[in-house]
């Protein structure tokens, strides 16, 4: 999903679709899923996990911005 | 020399069958026509009147005499050839000019890893033509354009505007007028040439370059009614391998890596393609044949017309007496059938069943019309007129390869569609390939698979099965993807259907065996066979259509037939082998629902599993063959993936006439398209913990498989977020909102490979290895 904001060849041409708009919202939803995932788990493995996704999350979106 | 014994061979062939022999004492006779020869034993001599003939010119056509000495070895056929020495004649009958001859050009032996003796090489109709200054042309024919009607002008444009290439030319050596030509062929079959050598891409791909002379040689030239035989042995240099990046595609044969040459024998076939042109029958998308196509130039058109037309043998009834019996209803025999020969070097235990798989088309031809339509023999060894590369006789030719697998093709005339021949290639090891589909899809419930060693009934049973599938190739018939998809799911575990129906209703899909049917079913004949749709195929393909006056009359015959039997009877649909989006034309899958089947599926593959290192077990082996059982439970498992996956973003496409009702494009259905996205939850993305078996893997890898299931899953994200995919899923949506949507396919990934979110549960290593692994999509 996210790759579509770096996008390879194969993907280019969805641009201009509905799915980047798909997929920031989904990013955004999960976005806020896993914040309060996080906040709620006590399994260290789980919120290691769940911090690096949200990290990474909020570089795509960042990049996003920029365009 | 290995060419000096042959005029014995002969004699001794002339006494006993067609292909006859002359020594070079008697008075030739005329050379035949070419449709009525009795091939005639022939002596090659003077005519009378030769012996006057005075001094030889230096150029040109010189008295029959001079040339074809009385030291010639004839053999007549379509044409006569002559053998003086190393030197080889070819006496072209007058009639034989601007008759349309197919080449064929097969290895029937090769340097190891260049392909496997007896595959074809190389086809292109040619056809001799007198040119100016006493030569003789080949000129290579195509068929790309051309003229319904030869009175008419236009065929005057499209012979200016179509020219076809002089291939080779020849000097004539004497003229016998009103009779023949006489040219040399030595040096045109001895050396290199495209239309009757390798292909250029074969040489290019083995790095090979010049031929080498000295080591190429014919081995001998035969003539026969209707075709011309021609065996050489060609060595040429090849490239050494380069410190360099080699160029892509390109590769040394072993041999020649050390020799600096490879050699390979080669035999063209000339056949003399039909006078009389065989009634066409024009190509139905709805109908599973292969098919030539060519533009079609008319005066009385307003636009070119592409034409395709099926490939389909050359079936008639033997006099107008049968005829009319076969308009009342009655079947009749063909005036010639359709025989396979089975290749002499085949292992004698498997031929009857090679036997069987030819011979189980014949409901299919009864149901078309005609008996005894397709017959299957054993190669008359004792037979030294008949040669295996011969084309006038098809075989089974049996290679000694581990490939694993085996083909059906057909040599048709692109003129008409007929088929003149076919050589199905059977390499000895696509037994082992049918030992593991077996063993994989039926070990749960066929305990006869639980074994290394299948026994011989039971293998012959599955060399029928595959004899029989590429059978339906030579007789014309495509793969027929959709065949499966006429069954329900439900009806594969019924013991009942099952016997009356198959589990699919074509041999020419790849439905291979029963992998639904459950071990509590009772179900034990797990094989496909020729089904409902081969029947139709082949009754829409061979059935004569009377009463018409050409193929386009025909084509509204066929349509309805197909309008009456067909069109509303899934079991009669054909659907191809090339749909990328049509979920219901798939390799490998079985019934109506690929969830439904897979679930069945993936239950048995849990019962195989466990048993890998139990039912290979052998004394003083390692566990290699239980590491090959979980390779193909694996292999099973992902086509089994492969297949739901389809679904999503699937589109039906139905061919169809004006004359039929309803879309040809339709979006698969929504709730078909969910249950896909459920069923990768469930199988896929919920870690597929049975596929992990420590019992089994610490016995096979030093891995427990948690980088493989995410190679899997990873893949099939990428497959679920392809571009074509979501576009697809864009396009169903603007024509019904009610389809399942893109937005639905990222909800129901999003919410089901994160679902430990809401059930605040721990995420395991399989499943944080998949959360990533949806960052890179």
């Amino acid at each position: 999903m996210i790759g579509l904001y770096q996008p390879s060849p194969a993907t280019a041409t969805l641009h201009n679709t509905d799915v980047p708009s798909l997929a920031l919202n989904t990013l955004r939803q999960l976005r806020t899923d896993l914040t309060a995932a996080y906040n709620a788990s006590n399994d260290a493995m789980s919120r290691s996990h769940y911090l690096d996704c949200l990290e990474r999350i909020e570089n795509v979106l960042e990049q996003d911005r920029r365009r | 020399m290995k060419i000096s014994y042959l005029p014995r061979i002969w004699l001794f062939a002339a006494a006993l069958a067609s292909a006859q022999f002359l020594s070079a004492q008697e008075a030739p006779p005329p050379p035949p026509r070419p449709d009525t020869i009795p091939p005639v034993v022939e002596k090659a001599a003077l005519p009378a009147k030769d012996t006057t003939a005075k001094k030889e010119e230096k150029k040109g056509p010189k008295p029959y005499r001079e040339i074809i000495t009385d030291k010639a070895v004839s053999m007549a056929g379509m044409v006569t050839i002559h053998q003086i020495e190393d030197k080889y004649f070819l006496e072209i009958p007058d009639s034989m000019f601007g008759a349309e001859i197919m080449s064929i050009t097969r290895m029937t032996k090769v340097p190891t890893g260049a392909g496997y003796g007896g595959e074809q090489a190389n086809r292109q109709v040619i056809r001799f033509e007198r040119g100016p200054s006493d030569k003789v042309f080949i000129r290579a024919v195509a068929y790309r354009n051309v003229s319904s009607d030869t009175l008419q002008p236009i065929y005057k444009a499209v012979r200016n505007s179509n020219v076809d290439p002089i291939a080779a030319a020849f000097d004539i050596k004497s003229i016998r007028k009103d009779t023949s030509v006489v040219i040399e062929v030595t040096d045109f079959f001895k050396e290199d040439n495209p239309v009757f050598s390798l292909p250029s891409f074969a040489k290019q791909r083995f790095k090979m370059g010049d031929l080498q002379k000295d080591r190429s040689y014919i081995e001998r030239i035969r003539a026969y009614p209707i075709n011309l035989e021609v065996r050489t042995v060609k060595t040429y240099k090849v490239s050494p391998p380069s410190l360099r990046e080699e160029t892509p595609g390109t590769m040394n044969l072993p041999a020649g890596l050390d020799a600096g040459v490879v050699t390979f024998e080669i035999n063209n076939s000339l056949i003399l393609l039909p006078r009389t042109p065989f009634r066409k029958r024009l190509f139905d998308p709805r109908v599973g044949y292969f098919a030539t196509g060519r533009t079609v130039f008319d005066d009385d058109q307003q636009r070119a017309e592409d034409e395709t037309i099926a490939v389909r043998w050359r079936l008639e009834p033997k006099n107008d007496a049968d005829m009319r019996r076969q308009m009342k209803g009655e079947k009749i025999e063909p005036a010639k059938p359709i025989v396979f020969y089975i290749d002499p070097a085949t292992p004698a235990k498997w031929r009857p069943f090679l036997k069987k798989g030819v011979e189980d088309w014949q409901p299919a031809f009864e149901q078309a019309g005609w008996k005894n339509a397709i017959l299957a023999r054993d190669w008359p060894e004792n037979d030294t007129t008949m040669s295996l590369e011969d084309a006038r006789f098809s075989v089974v030719r049996y290679f000694a390869s581990d490939i694993q697998n085996a083909y059906g093709p057909n040599v048709n005339d692109p003129r008409t569609g007929e088929i003149i021949e076919s050589h199905i290639g059977w390499y000895h090891n696509v037994m082992r390939l049918l030992k593991t589909w077996y063993t994989i899809q039926t070990a749960a419930v066929d305990p006869r698979a639980r074994q290394n060693e299948l026994d011989d009934n039971l293998m012959g049973a599955l060399i029928r099965f595959v004899a029989a599938h590429e059978v339906g190739h030579t007789i014309g018939l495509r793969h027929n993807f959709g065949a499966s998809h006429a069954t329900p799911v439900e009806k594969l575990r019924d013991k009942k259907f099952m016997e009356a129906n198959g589990h699919t209703s074509s041999i020419m899909d790849y439905a291979r065996f029963n992998y639904v049917a459950q071990p509590e079913d009772g179900i034990t004949d797990l094989m496909p066979r020729v089904g409902d749709y081969d029947k139709w195929a082949i009754e829409w393909g061979y059935k004569p259509v009377y009463g018409t006056k050409d193929a386009e009359e025909d084509s509204k015959v066929l349509n309805r037939w197909y309008l009456e039997k067909a069109a509303n009877n899934p079991r009669l649909h054909f659907l191809t082998e090339s749909s990328a989006y049509d979920p219901r034309a798939q390799s490998e899958d079985l019934g109506d629902n690929s969830m439904t089947a897979s679930e069945y599926g993936i239950k048995n593959l849990q019962r195989i599993l466990p048993n890998a290192a139990v039912w290979t077990k052998e004394e003083a082996k390692t566990y290699g063959r239980a590491d090959e059982t979980y390779s193909n439970v694996v292999g099973q498992y992902t086509r089994y993936i492969g297949h739901v996956t389809k679904w999503v973003g699937g589109v039906f496409e139905t061919p169809k006439t004006y004359d039929q009702a309803g879309a040809v494009y339709e979006a698969a259905p929504a709730d078909k398209q969910r249950d896909a996205v459920v069923f990768l939850h469930k199988h896929l993305f919920q870690t597929p913990e049975w596929l992990l078996d420590p019992s089994v893997l610490r016995l096979i890898r030093p891995d427990n498989g948690v980088a493989a299931v995410a190679r899997l899953q990873d893949n099939t994200l990428s497959s679920l977020l392809g571009a074509a995919r979501l576009q697809r899923m864009i396009e169903n949506e603007a024509l019904d909102p009610n389809t399942y949507t893109a937005a639905s396919l990222f909800d129901d990934l999003r919410t089901g490979i994160w679902s430990e979110i809401p059930a605040r549960t721990p995420v395991r290593v399989h499943r944080r290895n998949l959360q990533k692994h949806l960052w890179t999509k």
